[in-house]
């Protein structure tokens, strides 16, 4: 499997990652509507942003009841199908890296699929804090 | 879909009622005023009246966003526009971090409120789902601590704007404090907030901003990155912050110092970037879509105020609270901006008035004056001062929380060395040795300001213009060049561009992210003919407060001392050197001799 990683010793919290996910995900820009979330820490010293981890025994998967999220080996991630999706939220609720949202307009799961191998987040980065890991 | 970017709702919220509403944004506005600044002139006309006094319920405090803030565009903020309490006329202060975005993301391209609470509120914004809560419970907080709390009620989604106790006494250059660190700053926008019972805004949004054309905005975006990577300036801010200013201050002779005595500092390099790495940077931090991280943030790690959590100290406070106070250890100036941060103080008016009493103190016979520590160089006084001002405590602080022009007042013989223009206390360039940059001191529509354009590059060579290198401390020319960069700034204040953005991106380029995301087709001149519209606009709001061309002279240390430092040492501004560049500025903005509008 594939999961995004980050260097949050080089994160800045510029918050581009989020910008370009929810616009390539959404098609408008909102860092709350994107499928990773920065933590801006309490005291504004450190932020890091937190990702997917696109588990291989994933909880969102087990719980699905229609089976709309799988895992795909071959691509190396878990796979979200909308069309089954009847955005009942129990993935939301099961969630353990709280990764996966009902988006409010489409009113479906929300999950990052590595953007299918683009991972504009990575490339968007101006401080190369992020990167792809494989497994 | 015409005008993606723009959110098209304006929130307007009456505190006299704890009510609001939501109306369109007007086509009108969009079409001929942009956003940011654009709006702010037009609003302000609309909704201040010559006779709204600045701390009575009738003034309005604007947050105002520009069509690229909350985009992808890099480097955007937002703006807050007021009749300052500080001045008595037009003030438009910018704030980076997440606050104005925000404001977007909930559906809004500007929050205008107006009136006065009975008793301190807050407001929460969570999209349309608009709140009044008590804030008899953050009353007298500092800054960090009502936004912990307000997060740790509503969550931490939220994004907050809010007064210090410096606000809620109504300090003149009480500030706003907009999520982290980052602040709308100058002018007393604070004291309005104040004023209105005001304490904080707690803003969430889910909305999107949308752009018109996907493809070519992304373009636009990338080489806007491109044209940032490849400037020196802006690897400068990348790496120092704005102290790396220090240096450069220092050596053309323009760092303020003792109230603006002297050009030079002897103990600069104790300001410099090195000494706050040593003492304080930890991280590089940016604010939202911004690839150049000039904040700098970390903890104090050594010495006696060991746990401080600060940004960098940035170039205008080392300036103002650093070299202009005569203190040089950095562990003191951190500990200092920090409590103007915390109690919600403007660094650059708290550095000029007690840098003013300081001077007072050794040459008055004053009562108030005969303190013990009124003194250059006496950290501990200032920190004293700063907590006594921010809470108004006894008669001294309460003189110096009016700001220097009115505590001029109160001291006489003090009208030599009180530095301010239209009330405003002066920013860290000392104008004696650059003329231009005196006129744009002069001429800035808000007060004393450097940011409505900053011609010292130009007037040191390191700039061209026109491809010409300008005579430093002459004075043909520094008026056309003073207008073209105040057109490009405030047209560019539209947007909301920062600052530090417009040393790398080009105009060319500012006007392609615009075009792309909003679907204007606007022309490659289009910048100037804007800028030059909302001076006009300001310059009418001046008028109409009362401002003349007798409010648009230096004040009389840099016309009437010779600097005596520095490599431009023995040079001051003359009357008539401020005569020709200010007939010159008025002719060429069509204004008369007297700098009134013809229409």
């Amino acid at each position: 499997m594939k999961k995004i990683v980050v260097n949050p010793e080089l994160c800045t919290g510029c918050e581009m990652c989020a910008l370009i996910c929810s616009f390539v995900n959404t098609g408008g820009f909102n860092p709350h509507r994107a499928c990773l979330s920065i933590n801006h820490f309490q005291d504004g010293v450190f932020n890091s942003p937190a990702f997917c981890q696109q588990c291989e025994d994933a909880v969102c998967v087990k719980v699905c009841p229609t089976s709309a999220l799988e895992i795909d080996k071959e691509k190396g991630y878990v796979s979200l199908d909308t069309e089954k999706c009847i955005g009942c939220g129990e993935c939301e609720e099961n969630c353990p890296f709280d990764m996966i949202t009902i988006d409010p307009d489409s009113k479906k799961a929300f999950k990052c699929q590595l953007c299918d191998g683009q991972t504009y987040c990575v490339d968007y980065c101006p401080e190369d804090a992020l990167g792809v890991y494989e497994k | 879909m015409k005008y993606n970017a723009y959110m098209k709702k304006m929130l307007i919220i009456n505190l006299n009622k704890n009510s609001y509403e939501i109306v369109e944004t007007p086509l009108s506005l969009i079409e001929e005023y942009i956003g940011g600044k654009g709006f702010g002139v037009k609003l302000y006309q609309e909704y201040i009246k010559a006779d709204t006094k600045p701390l009575s319920p009738e003034n309005v405090v604007m947050f105002i966003n520009g069509p690229l803030t909350g985009t992808l565009a890099p480097s955007f903020r937002s703006c807050l526009i007021t009749r300052s309490p500080l001045t008595g006329t037009w003030l438009d202060s910018y704030f980076g971090g997440y606050f104005g975005q925000e404001i977007k993301y909930a559906g809004y391209d500007a929050v205008i409120i107006k009136g006065k609470a009975t008793e301190p509120t807050y407001i929460t914004i969570n999209n349309d789902n608009i709140n009044f809560h008590s804030a008899v419970n953050l009353k007298g907080k500092k800054v960090s601590e009502t936004s912990e709390m307000i997060k740790s009620k509503h969550g931490r989604q939220y994004k907050i704007a809010c007064i210090g106790p410096a606000g809620e006494n109504l300090v003149r250059y009480a500030l706003v404090s907009c999520e982290h660190m980052r602040q709308a700053g100058r002018g007393g926008a604070g004291a309005v907030l104040g004023s209105k019972n005001l304490k904080a805004l707690a803003v969430r949004g889910t909305n999107l901003v949308n752009v018109n054309d996907k493809k070519g905005f992304l373009e636009a975006v990338k080489k806007a990155h491109q044209e940032l990577n490849e400037s020196p300036s802006i690897k400068s801010f990348k790496e120092d912050g704005t102290p790396g200013s220090i240096p450069y201050a220092q050596d053309i002779g323009m760092l303020p110092t003792k109230n603006y005595k002297y050009g030079q500092f002897e103990k600069s390099e104790n300001l410099e970037s090195k000494a706050q790495i040593n003492s304080l940077w930890m991280r590089n931090l940016a604010c939202s879509g911004c690839p150049i991280a000039c904040g700098k943030i970390g903890r104090v790690f050594k010495g006696e105020f060991k746990g401080i959590i600060s940004d960098t100290v940035e170039y205008e406070t080392l300036g103002l609270i650093g070299a202009n106070l005569g203190l040089s250890n950095i562990n003191h100036i951190i500990k200092i901006a920090n409590l103007c941060d915390e109690l919600g103080l403007d660094t650059i008016s708290t550095g000029g008035s007690i840098g003013f009493v300081f001077e007072a103190a050794s040459k008055s016979n004053l009562d108030i004056l005969q303190k013990k520590g009124l003194e250059f160089g006496n950290a501990e006084t200032v920190i004293e001062l700063v907590k006594n001002i921010a809470s108004r405590k006894d008669e001294l602080s309460n003189i110096l929380a009016e700001g220097v022009k009115r505590a001029s007042k109160h001291i006489p013989g003090s009208q030599e060395y009180s530095v301010h223009i239209k009330g405003l206390e002066t920013p860290a360039w000392s104008p004696r040795g650059a003329p231009g940059m005196g006129l744009a001191l002069m001429t800035a529509d808000r007060g004393g300001c450097h940011q409505r354009a900053f011609p010292v590059s130009y007037e040191m060579g390191d700039d061209l213009w026109q491809g010409e290198q300008l005579n430093r401390l002459g004075v043909d020319k520094k008026a056309e060049l003073v207008i073209y960069l105040q057109n490009k700034l405030a047209a560019l204040d539209t947007l909301v561009k920062c600052d530090f953005g417009t040393y790398g991106i080009s105009e060319e380029s500012y006007r392609i992210m615009l075009n792309t995301a909003t679907g204007f087709n606007l022309p490659s001149d289009y910048w100037q003919t804007l800028g030059a519209k909302i001076w006009d606009e300001t310059r009418r709001i001046n008028l109409q407060h009362g401002f003349e061309r007798n409010d648009d002279y230096l004040p009389e240390r840099f016309v009437k001392e010779p600097l005596p430092d520095g490599p431009a040492s023995g040079h001051y501004i003359s009357q008539s050197d401020m005569d020709q560049m200010l007939d010159d500025y008025y002719r060429l903005r069509g204004w008369d001799k007297d700098g009134r509008l013809n229409n």
